[in-house]
């Protein structure tokens, strides 16, 4: 085992039983995410992008095969642990809804610091909310922000505690293409002023050239295209 | 952390005014009916067992010299319904021998109907029972020998200043006054006859030991002919109104789990995010309990305003405190039931994965 890696899949098999033709979501993938790498996930709807990103982080289980974080499987650990080890170790940007409503922008970002019980968590959410760009802002409502705020302050949310790998699923989805290409540029600066590694899926491949590398996904399966960092 | 929980509780109740109002409301309506059930039960078992009754309603016949004291600890005892102290002789009338009475003092269910005449005022009046007067073809106004069974003294006579109603439920022995049954018998001899009425619910041998523990030189008789009947038919009207207050608990945390169901639903989508960074389910549940918490408590003051009338429009007897006191007491039961239907629809968020809580969101 690679202990430097952010996390490791191992022939991960995903089938969702519906009826007579069972539905193969991943097909023995394996994938190995390295620290600071930002690796992108493409393919077709439907493909299995977010089964994968769900498995690889601690959310649903797959049917064969292994996720290893830390020299752990993290599929061996409860529940209790296992949430431990996502709010240790991860962070989570999803497409929409991320926010808690009734909770300001600086109360969303506390969560994941009070879950772990970091200390001076006011602190440390009004640093990287300002850091996010969002510095006069941190007392309002998901619905006073725009959509680009509020996925900004998602991501301070996902990197606050500075994880070893964050997972987001589409996080641009739902943003025109000049917000997205801001969101993406701040994600990969705080990425790696963390050094923390991103596994992201998109279906906009304009951004591939901010990825270290891209991944493509069809019917389950990978298909690595080598690919390096290109625009700084 | 805390105050994590109580925005989440916030949030819950924002997010889900309308069907919070729905759930106040089937708690007011489910609450109101049971307690309203419960109480009517009360008031029937009472009407079931004084229906049950004949004319000497008694369960028990206690002869002693009682104090204060003793009554108070008869009194006390669990399934006594009623307790009356009376006092009586027995007399020969011809070749029979009859029970005679003095005339009760007030608050006894005996029931004095009278055909002809007046009830006892003097030491010599007395009231026969109308199955008496037949027999033996007594008038008013006539006069009647009776002789004490314990002692050997003359015939005693008595003038007759009433009859009594042949009705069914009308006493059936002679009655005379206090100062009567001393011309046959001597007060210290007139030992005193506690009259026991149970509720219909407690066995007949529980009770007879709870008086034998009780002690003080009682001599204890258990009349069973009536209660056995009496208690079968309460046992019947309690089943039925138990059944349907039941049936109205389990409606009623049916539609409750429901309401929760669609609210916790509504807000699947940002639970699956706070799993997903790692809030451990317990946590989760906290918020759903402040809520059923305030949903009954706010159904349950709504209850104790509203009840009151509604029960009187409703021609219930019982008293505005009493049935308080049923809401009170039902209360609890109701909060089980909530937290436990929501307990159970929160175990069943709670079990499934988090990426199934994003899709049922949508
Ligand atoms: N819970 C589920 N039950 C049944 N089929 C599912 C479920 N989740 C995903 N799938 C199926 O698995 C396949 C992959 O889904 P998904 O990972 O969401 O694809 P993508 O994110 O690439 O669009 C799709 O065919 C989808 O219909
Ligand atoms: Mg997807």
């Amino acid at each position: 085992m690679n202990q430097q890696s952010a996390v490791i899949g191992k022939r991960i098999s995903r089938i969702f039983p519906m009826g007579d033709t069972p539905v193969h979501a991943l097909r023995e993938v394996s994938i190995t995410v390295e620290p600071g790498e930002l690796v992108m996930l493409l393919g077709p709807s439907g493909s299995g992008k977010t089964t994968l990103l769900h498995t690889l982080s601690g959310l649903e289980k797959p049917d064969q095969g292994d996720v290893w974080v830390n020299d752990v499987s993290i599929y061996t650990l409860n529940d209790w642990k296992l949430s431990k080890l996502r709010s240790q170790y991860f962070g989570f940007v999803f497409q929409s809804f991320n926010l808690l409503p009734t909770l300001s922008a600086l109360e969303n970002v506390q969560i994941p610091l009070r879950l772990l019980g970091i200390k001076q968590p006011v602190k440390k959410a009004t640093e990287i909310l300002a850091r996010v760009g969002l510095g006069e802002r941190t007392h309002h409502k998901p619905s006073q922000l725009s959509g680009g705020e509020q996925q900004r302050v998602a991501l301070a949310r996902a990197l606050v505690t500075r994880p070893k790998i964050v997972y987001a699923d589409e996080p641009t989805g739902n943003l025109d293409s000049q917000t997205s290409l801001d969101m993406m540029l701040l994600l990969r600066e705080l990425v790696s002023e963390n050094q923390s590694a991103c596994l992201m899926v998109t279906h906009n491949s304009e951004m591939t050239h901010l990825a270290h590398r891209v991944l493509h996904m069809r019917d389950g399966q990978l298909v690595e295209s080598a690919s390096r960092a290109g625009v700084s | 952390m805390i105050s994590l929980l109580l925005r989440l509780f916030h949030w819950n109740i924002l997010r889900s005014r309308l069907q919070l109002l729905i759930m106040i409301v089937a708690v007011l309506g489910s609450l109101s009916s049971y307690v309203l059930l419960g109480t009517a039960l009360s008031e029937m078992s009472v009407q079931v067992m004084e229906s049950m009754r004949s004319e000497w309603p008694y369960d028990f016949e206690v002869e002693a010299w009682f104090d204060a004291d003793l009554e108070q600890q008869i009194t006390k005892l669990p399934g006594l319904s009623r307790l009356e102290i009376h006092t009586m002789t027995e007399v020969f009338l011809y070749s029979e021998t009859i029970r005679l009475l003095a005339l009760p003092k007030e608050n006894s269910v005996l029931l004095l109907e009278l055909e002809q005449g007046e009830l006892p005022t003097f030491e010599d009046d007395i009231v026969l029972p109308a199955s008496i007067a037949m027999r033996y073809g007594y008038q008013l106004g006539e006069s009647i020998q009776l002789q004490s069974v314990k002692s050997i003294n003359k015939p005693v006579s008595f003038h007759i200043c009433g009859i009594l109603s042949g009705k069914k439920g009308v006493l059936t022995y002679p009655l005379t006054t206090y100062d009567g049954l001393t011309r046959l018998q001597p007060a210290e001899k007139l030992t005193p006859t506690a009259l026991i009425q149970l509720d219909g619910r407690e066995e007949l041998l529980t009770f007879e030991k709870r008086l034998q523990n009780i002690g003080r030189g009682m001599a204890i008789k258990t009349l069973t002919q009536e209660y056995e009947e009496a208690q079968a038919n309460l046992t019947l009207s309690d089943t039925l109104v138990n059944g349907l207050r039941s049936l109205i608990l389990m409606i009623s945390a049916s539609s409750l789990s429901i309401l929760l169901y669609i609210t916790l639903r509504s807000g699947a989508y940002q639970i699956g995010v706070l799993r997903a960074v790692g809030m451990e389910k317990p946590w989760l549940l906290i918020p759903a309990f402040l809520q059923t918490l305030l949903v009954f408590n706010i159904g349950y003051f709504s209850t104790y305003f509203l009840l009151p009338p509604v029960a009187q429009t409703m021609g219930l007897m019982t008293e505005k405190q009493a049935l308080l006191q049923h809401l009170h007491s039902d209360f609890w039961v109701f909060l089980g039931v909530g937290m436990l239907s929501t307990l159970v629809v929160q175990l069943q968020f709670l079990s499934s994965s988090i990426p199934r809580l994003f899709r049922e969101a949508l």
